[in-house]
């Protein structure tokens, strides 16, 4: 068979040049954009959540009827549990009339005392719930998109609560929907301290369900159960959050085991506590 | 004799095909759902559609396909940009190359050799992230996502292979 030619070009071979020279030049760019990634280049987030913002309207459509046909069982499931709750909720309030009277003197007290040591008060937290629209998880990374609507108030860093805790941090605002890195993830590290003892460390994700405790003191002394709250060092969290527990001690390692449930959430509660890290605040001109 | 619009609008439709499923499926995995743990069982869908269409259709599913694709996973996840964007175009590459050794073979010749081909993926993959994290990545919630991965390649293969075949079967049909 004749071997198509143009001028002195075999165009088969020429075709496959261009071929092979395409895939070698995206094989480039995706180099160029985990270079970028790694510089934390401000062009490849652009990417990133051009990219988000288109799908994740998408992803709202479609989860609306996979969440309806989950609510169905749930709210079977529901039914039952709320009987068996009622009866023990019953009970515990009885026991929370007589804590509330404690807690009102505790607090007159507190009061009083703040106004004797001239205490100021940090500014009022802002609350905000959003909805999870996508959830990923595994051995590379942890984290969320939250759909906050027309919440505004909310900056990058603020922390985000489960049900029982803290589970992560809001790393980036894309319009109406927001990226959360949860405290799993081999990004995430907060500053933590054991709730009884104060005893600071920090809590590195490594994208496995227990995030370790690092940088703690040659003398510090952990036990297993030791009950971890956020330190408030760094200034980005508030102190006294509650974040986990240690679940297992070996040697140099801590494991803790987090209580925010992160793995069935639906919504999450993202606060604002006001607080700005000094890190993270862009130098005015002239500050140097 | 001259095609209808509706005749052209089918036609190009189907040949979206590839690139359309895998796409749908790769976002459909990203919706949370009340299952406990289910995060870490979750399957690279991408991964699977990539080798699946590379390997049978790579006239319907171009380079561009592949990296639109790693694109979209880099974008729903927090890995770094790039990453599933490279891995994605690394399993094109070994597909054309080596996929004469598992086209039109026994299906379960196929399974073992996306078993391969996920398994050099995921390695790399690990490489690159310990590499941009200057540590080794724990390989555990890794290996399950990979055994998840190829566990399931069946179950995404047969959607595929339906599609391949009711739409797309235009020199006899996958595995019938």
């Amino acid at each position: 068979m004749k071997r198509r030619r143009l001028l002195f070009i075999n165009i088969g071979q020429f075709q496959i040049f261009v071929r092979k020279s395409v895939v070698t030049a995206l094989f480039i760019l995706a180099v160029v954009f985990l270079a970028l990634s790694r510089s934390e280049a401000p062009a490849a987030q652009k990417v990133r959540d051009s990219v988000t913002m288109l799908l994740t309207p998408v992803l709202r459509a479609i989860e609306y009827p996979t969440h309806l046909i989950y609510g169905g069982y749930e709210n079977l499931t529901d039914w039952i549990r709320v009987y068996r709750q009622n009866k023990q909720l019953k009970e515990e309030h009885a026991d929370f009339l007589r804590l509330k009277t404690k807690l009102n003197a505790l607090e007159n007290e507190n009061k009083m005392l703040r106004k004797m040591l001239n205490y100021t008060p940090p500014a009022d937290a802002v609350f905000v719930t959003a909805k999870i629209i996508v959830q990923e998880g595994g051995g590379f990374s942890h984290s969320l998109i939250v759909y906050l609507g027309n919440n505004t108030n909310i900056e990058t860093g603020s922390v985000v609560l489960g049900e029982d805790g803290v589970i992560g941090r809001l790393e980036s605002i894309n319009g109406a929907y927001a990226r959360v890195i949860l405290l799993t993830d081999i990004n995430s590290k907060i500053p933590v301290m054991t709730e009884k003892t104060r005893q600071r460390g920090i809590l590195s994700g490594d994208n496995t369900e227990k995030p370790k405790l690092l940088f703690t003191s040659s003398e510090a002394h952990f036990e297993t159960g030791d009950t971890l709250v956020t330190s408030g060092v760094a200034g980005v969290f508030p102190s006294g959050l509650p974040v986990g527990r240690i679940a297992r001690i070996q040697k140099d390692l801590i494991e803790v085991g987090l209580t925010g449930n992160f793995e069935e959430p639906e919504y999450v509660k993202i606060v604002d506590y006001g607080f700005k890290n000094p890190l993270l605040i862009p130098k005015a001109q002239g500050d140097d | 004799m001259d095609e209808s619009f509706s005749e052209i609008l089918e036609n190009q439709l189907k040949k979206i095909i590839p690139f359309s499923s895998t796409l749908i499926l790769l976002i459909l995995v990203y919706i949370p759902l009340p299952l406990p743990s289910f995060v870490f069982f979750k399957p690279d869908i991408g991964l699977i559609g990539v080798f699946f269409w590379a390997l049978y259709r790579q006239d319907l599913f171009n380079v561009f396909s592949v990296f639109l694709l790693g694109l979209v996973s880099d974008s729903m996840s927090a890995v770094p940009l790039g990453l599933n964007i490279f891995v994605y175009l690394l399993v094109f590459v070994l597909c054309s190359v080596f996929g004469r050794y598992t086209n039109m073979k026994p299906f379960i010749v196929n399974w073992v050799g996306f078993g391969i081909v996920a398994l050099t993926a995921v390695g790399i993959e690990w490489l690159l992230m310990s590499f941009y994290h200057d540590r080794l990545l724990a390989f555990g919630n890794i290996f399950i996502g990979y055994a998840s991965t190829v566990l399931l390649y069946p179950v995404f293969a047969r959607l595929y292979m339906y599609l391949q075949n009711r739409f797309l079967a235009d020199e006899g049909a996958l595995y019938e």
